[in-house]
């Protein structure tokens, strides 16, 4: 299923939860499963496709940036995307590593946004970031 | 367990396995609901309610099979979403429509 995470030195970090998703868990949410017919803002349209994601950050405080490597100052998140439609988020740790919630199961941190990319999560469609005190 | 019965469960496990397997690490219910297995699980009608309350009553794949459900039953037994403390974003609780649906089977009648 993720043929790059497997020998990146990924850890598991949690227990399996069905709480919430990969989206909630980007945007440090842990009480809620973000999709656009389950928890989703008012003023984002419901739909599956990554354009509606990129707006969901936004409302967040996140902008598009053109790198995922640890800038001081500044949390970031991966977008993933295939064929159009978000596939996963995943949110980086002040140690510059990444953490992502897969799914129902467990969170794990890996080294980049590129780990769990390809046949399932498609690729990283774009980094955004936000500053450090809009975080929690 | 009547031949008919035996074939149709037979199906059914090997749909589910393979749209479980291949879906499970899915957030979007775009593409939960995408794969194809899903759609013949669908196909299979009223006859498999029993088996689907039967996988949703495991719990781990909660997210996934309130889709079949709704899909096969037309019915929509989740309760009203709640409203985050921020104005107009709206929540849905995986538990409670979890919940909803096996009561919602229970009262129906359907055994599993």
């Amino acid at each position: 299923m993720f043929p790059k995470l497997y020998g990146s030195g990924y850890q598991i970090t949690s227990p399996v939860s069905l709480e919430y998703n990969c989206v909630a868990w980007a945007l440090e949410i842990t009480t809620e499963w973000w999709s656009h017919d389950r928890t989703w803002p008012d003023s984002v349209p419901r739909s599956p496709y990554i354009h509606a994601l990129t707006q969901v950050f936004e409302l967040y405080g996140y902008e598009t940036c053109d790198n995922a490597e640890r800038e001081p100052g500044y949390g970031k998140v991966a977008l993933y995307a295939m064929d159009g439609v978000w596939q996963h988020a995943a949110r980086q740790l002040h140690d510059g590593r990444w953490t992502s919630k897969l799914g129902p199961f467990e969170d794990i941190s890996h080294p980049s946004p590129e780990d769990v990319a390809g046949e399932l999560f498609g690729e990283v469609y774009c980094i955004m970031r936000r500053p450090l005190q809009l975080s929690g | 367990m009547q031949p008919k019965t035996q074939e149709l469960e037979a199906t059914f496990n090997d749909l589910a396995e393979q749209w479980v397997k291949e879906t499970r690490f899915y957030s979007n219910s775009a593409s939960i609901i995408g794969h194809r297995a899903y759609q013949k699980i669908v196909e299979l009608g009223e006859a498999a309610l029993p088996l689907v309350f039967r996988e949703l009553e495991k719990g781990q794949m909660a997210v996934h099979w309130p889709h079949v459900l709704s899909a096969i039953t037309g019915a929509d037994p989740t309760p009203p979403p709640k409203r985050f403390p921020a104005p107009g974003w709206v929540a849905l609780d995986i538990n409670a429509i979890h919940k909803a649906w096996l009561d919602w089977g229970r009262e129906q009648g359907y055994q599993w």
